[in-house]
């Protein structure tokens, strides 16, 4: 598990999950990826507070309403049903490409990934996909991917072909919004104790920094009490060994 | 389903044009609209593996996954499989669903047949070893002698 921010009373990782909750709309099908444990923990979070009657659909929980694999979740996808999906990258550009395939030559790569299994279809059929990405370097964010496996502006809006796309991107420095008109990636918050200077330093293309950047809101008193005593235990059934590290964290908060 | 390809919406834009032949951009005979063509796999062979088999050929696979897919797109499709059981004994649970054994055509009693991944219920990933093939799998000759070292070839 990450640092905890400065001064925070929560860890970083339960900021950023906070901050996906705040993403997931009442009354909507909203999915989660697999090794995607922040925002299934987000989910949850949601479910709890915000989201009572969120249908949520969360690949690899063994109480996911599903009768079969991943494929139920793209056939609903490609009928324009999914709201909210969750997704990562190796690379983000400053066109909201997103790179899940490989660094360097696609036929000679330096690291191959698993690959985008469906997301470069998710990234033009769900309404908003609000990505995360566990770090926040130069090399995560970087003037041009090496390979576009989801396409972002190039690809217009257009109710058949693209009725959704990017929105947020939430990191372990910022809140980061991607807008259309006029395509910009837009600094929305930084987390405590991180200026806007740094979220630029560490992104290889230029962010639009409004004059006042606010701070990502922190988890309320009950929210964290209801990260820690209930999303926790449920999100071990899906995450063992990421929850059994956050259980260690907040026994030990310098481990 | 015999179909050469499936309609998809979505995907334009991404690289995959330039480096995947199966993804063609096509238009929809009945309203014009644009498509991509995502050619069908049909794979010589597909192997998966199932908790159980019965004495039917029917399976016990895992309630969350679309292996039936891969199942019914191959020429010949093997399930290998835990445990073989009396067709009584085969039973759903929650996380577990019937398959009958219309797209079956080998099975091979294996256990321990998804290791060193888990088969829930029956055992745990074995992280050592994963991290062991991992490892061996970084050039052909390594990954040669990780495979001889873990299945010693047959005498001749």
């Amino acid at each position: 598990m990450s640092k905890p921010a400065a001064a925070l009373a929560c860890s970083l990782d339960e900021l950023m999950i906070t901050a996906l909750a705040r993403e997931v709309r009442d009354d909507t099908y909203s999915a989660v990826g697999t090794l995607s444990p922040l925002p299934a923990a987000g989910c949850l979070l949601a479910s709890l507070t915000s989201a009572p009657q969120v249908k949520m659909i969360m690949l690899g929980d063994p109480e996911a309403p599903l009768d079969r694999g991943s494929s139920q979740l793209f056939d609903m996808a490609q009928r324009g049903l999914i709201d909210l999906f969750f997704l990562s990258f190796v690379q983000m550009d400053a066109e909201a490409n997103l790179n899940l395939i490989a660094l360097g030559q696609h036929d000679r790569p330096k690291v191959r990934f698993p690959g985008g299994a469906g997301s470069s279809m998710l990234y033009h059929m769900v309404s908003r996909v609000v990505l995360f990405k566990t770090s926040h370097t130069v090399r995560d964010f970087v003037p041009r991917v090496d390979f576009v496996t989801c396409s972002g502006y190039h690809a217009p809006l257009d109710s058949w072909q693209r009725p959704g796309g990017p929105s947020k991107v939430v990191t372990p420095l910022a809140v980061l919004r991607v807008e259309r008109e006029p395509p910009r990636i837009v600094l929305e918050s930084v987390h405590p104790g991180v200026t806007p200077e740094q979220v630029q330093e560490n992104t290889g293309f230029a962010l639009d920094i409004p004059a006042r950047t606010p701070q990502t809101p922190p988890p309320s008193v009950q929210e964290l009490e209801m990260l820690r005593s209930q999303v926790l235990p449920r999100l071990a059934r899906i995450y063992p060994a990421y929850a059994q590290r956050w259980r260690e964290r907040l026994e030990d908060p310098r481990a | 389903m015999g179909i050469p390809f499936m309609p998809v919406r979505g995907i334009l834009g991404s690289d995959y044009f330039q480096v995947q032949p199966h993804f063609k951009n096509i238009t929809c005979p009945f309203s014009g609209r644009e498509l991509v063509a995502v050619k069908a796999i049909n794979p010589d062979f597909t192997v998966i593996h199932a908790f159980q088999a019965d004495t039917r050929g029917n399976l016990l696979i895992e309630r969350h996954s679309d292996v039936d897919l891969a199942l019914q797109a191959a020429k010949v499709s093997i399930a290998t499989v835990e445990e073989i059981v009396e067709p009584e004994e085969l039973v759903e649970t929650a996380g577990r669903r019937r398959l009958s054994w219309l797209n079956v055509h080998y099975i091979v009693q294996a256990p321990g047949g998804a290791r060193p991944t888990a088969c829930p219920g029956y055992y745990q990933p074995d992280a050592v070893e994963l991290k062991r093939y991992l490892e061996a799998a970084h050039d052909p000759e390594s990954f040669r002698a990780y495979l001889d070292q873990t299945w010693p070839p047959a005498a001749a």
